[in-house]
């Protein structure tokens, strides 16, 4: 049988660049298959995406070699509509996809460009709308649409064409968490009809992986590293992944580093029920899509002890993070008294918000989008300005202070990084604060270089900030926000989009800021942020406090968690339900208040199982 | 807020096919700049409005609050078209009012209004496009009726959604920078700087948008065959030609009447002198 | 092996969406400047009207310098005022004098084979567009004709510096800030570029 695509020996580099971006790759889909490709941050993924519909080689510029086959049919020569007919792609920003203004004129265009006839094009509508779960109205306006029902939408344009093949790519990095989990469920709806071949993109793997039949791996020089069943490539590569900065998910690193203390689990961990299942608490579930497809394992296994395994004499103990300094009050610390906000006459964003974080607090601010997080910290920097006696810094009202001096308070890191760039090299780019305030020249240098040095950007010292990579120009506009030396850092979404080993390096830098004393406020969607780094936590719910206190908390309140639209990261689900199993917990450590990150519940749960190789 | 002016609806004039609004508006405008007294093109403004209120379907408030700029901004027109006016000085005009060497005259005055109503009477036509219109009815109008070709029409019936997220990104850019401290000071030298300060990473990011949606695009097939057919379909109806019609005989009309009251082409009005 | 490229004659998808994204930029960031236009409009009238008359010219300079393409000009400009009109009350009038300042810079380009693109020569363009338009429209629609010669004259003058300044040097300086940030590294004015290092 034909397989649905047939990729063999593809070489691509684009014009005007020096290597090419995907290097001899070879691999067979058959018809129906659900893929995972991997691979870091840095194109290869979407330019594979571009060669399985068409576009390259018809309509971007580069040098080709190799052959794609769909359908057993050479993209190459056929026209590029026939092959984008073929294959449907979605992409990553629900912003930038639609060229219309309303849902059906946007679920339309695909038709028209295909010369169905205009009668047959509300039925078709319809149908796409119905089978990408789209519930809106056909004239809805897409603006009006949610991130989420946006990537829905850019779905619903794709499957009216009736492609036999999806790819996806990232489709989930710019949602927040409940778009995230309405893309996967219609990735689901369409696993479970079996119609279409997909080809999947992503970062986000918790909660996806119960989809994928098959793993691909690609390297930073855009070769093949792996192409396999999920279980075994995920396990084989573990350690490869991690150094390329490619996110697992959770439960497999928790695996991963379960291996490095001496634990093996017979069967590789994919989801939380898998993991629950290998350490021996509830039985198996059956296998989603066809039956067997899911590496065809089944029957309870449980954990085996290797004593064979390499064991670090010492693993490190789990350190409790540093508390807060709870200084009330005082410098560095945030106060906002019966705040209350709305846009001209628009509905009140913000109602009546009380909080105090306390200086050298690490603080973060949850909740679903239009809660009026950036709003509430706006206010901060005075970007709206809050009625007098509303927001204090410190002890100082917002409204007493200059411009230069709130500048030097409060450091404020965009969402968008390239909204703060003021200079055409990344060097003036950190000297332009020290400069407004008439440092002298040397000693603006040697500050500058210092700060290069530690944010990894030395070399980047003379280049246009907007030639960066995403992760430098995060990493250049939290820099240039430290330069001024504030006591308190707010910033908006800073892991948003970043690959793993970006945002590593950025939360690592805010420990670090964190340890030395500053107040750290972050407005986040990531869960696992929160979870592993968060002292304090804020839920904002349509304007409103609804909990202020230590992610434990929260994490444990599942009405509350619904509530504000939030999803307990893995490595915290996992502890929930293991303790609900009633897994034995001896020294009280599960159940106890250490953040649950990946590396203190590989240690808490090698003490249960193996105890004599784990110091805790 | 939506930034566009065009209101939903489905009145006669919605309905209308853009191309007809369109070449109203511009024949309007070339009619007026023929008729010199300030009557007509006041009598034209002062049944343009509520007309455009009442074929529309419109509350007034749509219509006023585009005019409210629009009067601070007569009254400058006014001002600096009349007191130059220079024609018929052998008439030996009344004088009104003196501003250092300039003058102006009952004829100045006179023509200083009958402009100021002429833009006022455009004003009111752009309003009845704009209000009634929707932007993307308007391409398709050009692409289906004017042939103008569908590939460069889609495109920038993709810009138009560009507008808002342009307008938010484009905030977000001078919240960024004022809290950087590239501050709001005067002069127009730090003025200039900070435009361009402003549109470098608005244009960047907006060219790389531009490139994504132009993606996204030709990943569905949009370069492909000339044999396209059309989900809207733009065409004249009978409400083109009752409106062509009507408007012609109204202004027929109008011009009629002036002329037997002896006003048609005077500057000033016979009651006047 | 395949080498693929797309002809630089023809307008791709990219070109035409791009262009069209320009455009729109240059308009939003003078609806930052529309209130203070109204305003100081009332004051100054007519002489605030043209010198400021520049802004809107800005879509035709802009874009055919980066894009370089015959019929850029007129292009840009039209897309400006086509989705100007969107969100300008004066929607009709805009479209119809984009058409025609459009015209005006683009007859400069083509006259030059769309070879130049030096400050003399965008500032040129810019005069020549704001002044073609300055004769088919404002004089008659609004009344110039009649006013006296030498004011006539100022008008003529504040509005053709105003093209040559606000459109033509302001819509090449906006050029060159980008160039360096490297968005534009598909478009004709960064091939241009590595040819003059």
């Amino acid at each position: 049988m034909t397989p649905a695509i047939a990729v063999d020996g593809l070489t691509f580099r684009y014009r005007g660049r020096k290597e090419p971006c995907l290097r001899d790759l070879s691999f067979v889909v058959p018809a129906g298959e659900t893929v995972l490709v991997l691979g870091p941050s840095g194109g290869g993924k979407s330019t594979l995406a571009f060669c399985l519909n068409g576009m390259i080689p018809h309509g971007i510029d580069g040098e080709l070699s190799g052959t794609v086959h769909i359908h057993g049919r050479d993209t190459r020569a056929r026209p590029l509509a026939a092959t984008a007919r073929e294959v449907g792609i979605v992409f990553q920003d629900p912003e930038t996809q639609f060229c219309t203004l309303r849902v059906d004129d946007e679920i339309a265009f695909g038709l028209e460009n295909l010369g169905v006839p205009r009668a047959q094009m509300p039925e078709r509508i319809a149908a796409a709308m119905e089978a990408a779960g789209l519930g809106c109205k056909p004239d809805t306006r897409i603006d009006h649409l949610s991130g989420g029902n946006k990537q829905r939408l850019a779905l619903a344009c794709v499957l009216a064409m009736q492609p036999s093949v999806l790819v996806f790519d990232e489709p989930t990095s710019n949602l927040d968490p409940a778009g995230a989990v309405e893309v996967f469920a219609a990735l689901r709806r369409l696993k479970i009809r079996g119609e279409h071949t997909m080809i999947v993109v992503e970062h986000r793997l918790d909660g996806l992986m119960d989809l994928i039949d098959r793993v691909i791996v690609l390297g930073p020089d855009g070769s093949l590293i792996d192409d396999g069943a999920p279980r075994r490539v995920l396990s084989d590569q573990a350690v490869r992944l991690e150094r390329e900065g490619i996110w697992i998910p959770q439960v497999c690193e928790l695996a991963a580093q379960l291996k490095v203390r001496g634990i093996e689990l017979a069967r590789y961990p994919l989801t939380v029920d898998e993991a629950m299942v290998e350490l021996g608490t509830s039985p198996p579930a059956p296998p989603l899509g066809r039956a067997g497809r899911l590496s065809g394992e089944v029957g309870r296994v449980s954990w085996q002890h290797h004593p064979g395994l390499p064991s670090r004499a010492a693993i490190a103990p789990i350190e409790p993070p540093l508390p807060s300094q709870g200084r009330g009050g005082g410098r560095g610390s945030l106060t906002f008294n019966h705040l209350s906000y709305r846009y001209g006459k628009g509905p009140w964003v913000l109602r009546d918000v009380s909080l105090t974080v306390q200086a050298g607090d690490f603080c973060a601010i949850v909740g679903p989008n239009g809660a009026g997080k950036s709003t509430l910290a706006q206010h901060l920097i005075a970007t709206l300005r809050p009625p007098r006696g509303t927001v204090f810094l410190g002890d100082r009202d917002v409204r007493d202070l200059s411009a230069t001096e709130l500048a030097s308070t409060v450091g404020y890191v965009f969402q968008n990084p390239e909204h703060q760039f003021v200079a055409r090299t990344v060097f003036d780019e950190l000297a332009f604060g020290l400069r407004l305030r008439r440092v002298p020249e040397p000693d603006i240098r040697a500050k500058v270089e210092a700060l290069l040095a530690e944010f990894g950007l030395a070399r980047l010292a003379l280049a246009n900030p907007f030639q960066l990579s995403h992760g430098e120009k995060r990493r250049l506009s939290v820099a240039t926000m430290l330069i001024l030396e504030q006591h308190v850092l707010v910033l908006d979404e800073p892991t948003f989009g970043q690959d793993r080993r970006n945002a590593e390096m950025l939360l690592s830098i805010c420990e670090q800021l964190h340890r030395n004393g500053r107040t750290i406020l972050m407005i986040t969607h990531d869960m696992r942020l929160v979870a592993e780094h968060a002292r304090t936590v804020v839920v904002l719910v349509d304007g409103k406090v609804v909990y202020r206190g230590e992610p434990q908390g929260l994490f444990a309140d599942a009405a509350l968690m619904r509530r504000a639209q939030l999803a307990p990261p893995p490595m915290v689900e996992l502890r929930r339900r293991l303790l609900d199993n009633k897994w034995m917990d001896a020294d009280g450590l599960l159940s106890g208040a250490l953040p649950a990150t990946v590396e203190s519940l590989a240690t808490m749960l090698a003490g249960t199982l193996a105890p004599e190789r784990v110091a805790v | 807020m939506s930034l566009f002016l065009y209101h939903e609806g489905s009145s006669f004039l919605h309905r209308l096919n853009p191309l007809t609004k369109l070449l109203f508006v511009g024949l309007l405008m070339v009619v007026l700049t023929l008729i010199l007294d300030p009557i007509t093109p006041l009598v034209v403004a002062l049944l343009l409005l509520p007309s455009t209120m009442v074929l529309g379907r419109l509350s007034p408030g749509l219509l006023l609050r585009p005019l409210r700029p629009f009067v601070l901004a007569a009254f400058g027109l006014f001002w600096t078209t009349g007191l130059f006016y220079a024609a018929d000085s052998a008439l030996h005009p009344r004088a009104l009012f003196q501003v250092g060497p300039a003058v102006l005259t009952e004829l100045g005055a006179a023509y200083g209004a009958s402009i100021t109503f002429r833009i006022l009477a455009i004003f009111a036509a752009s309003l009845l496009f704009t209000l009634t219109t929707e932007p993307s009815a308007l391409l398709q109008a050009l692409i289906q009726q004017w042939r103008v070709s569908y590939r460069f029409g889609y495109g920038v019936m993709a810009a138009y959604r560009f507008v808002p997220l342009f307008d938010s990104q484009l905030a977000s850019i001078r919240a960024a920078h004022r809290v950087r401290g590239a501050g709001s000071s005067g002069g127009p030298v730090a003025r200039y700087h900070r435009f361009i300060g402003y549109m470098v990473p608005l244009l960047a990011g907006g060219v790389r948008q531009a490139e994504r949606v132009a993606l996204a695009m030709d990943a569905r097939g949009f370069s492909g065959g000339s044999s396209r057919t059309y989900y809207r379909e733009s065409a004249f109806g009978w409400r083109d030609l009752v409106f062509s019609a009507g408007t012609g005989a109204v202004l027929v009309a109008v011009l009629l009447e002036l002329h037997a009251l002896g006003w048609l082409g005077r500057l000033l009005p016979p009651f006047v002198s | 092996m395949q080498v693929s490229s797309t002809p630089t004659r023809s307008w791709s998808t990219r070109d035409i969406v791009v262009t069209a994204a320009l455009a729109v930029a240059s308009g939003i960031a003078f609806i930052v400047f529309d209130w203070f236009y109204s305003v100081v409009q009332g004051v100054g009238g007519n002489f605030v009207g043209n010198a400021l008359a520049g802004f809107w010219l800005i879509g035709g300079l802009l874009v055919p310098y980066i894009v370089r393409k015959p019929g850029s000009a007129l292009f840009g400009e039209l897309v400006a005022a086509l989705v100007e009109s969107s969100f300008n009350p004066w929607g009709a009038i805009v479209i119809l004098s984009g058409l025609l300042e459009g015209l005006g810079s683009e007859a400069v380009f083509l006259a030059t084979g769309y070879r130049r693109f030096d400050a003399k020569l965008m500032a040129g363009a810019g005069a020549v567009a704001a002044a073609f338009f300055f004769v088919t429209q404002p004089l008659w629609t609004q009344g110039y004709y009649k006013l006296s010669l030498p004011i006539i004259l100022a008008y003529f003058v504040l509005r053709t510096l105003s093209g040559a300044v606000l459109a033509g040097l302001l819509g090449k300086a906006v050029g060159d800030a980008l160039v360096p940030t490297g968005v534009l590294d598909g478009f004709a004015i960064a091939r241009g570029r590595q040819q003059e290092i």
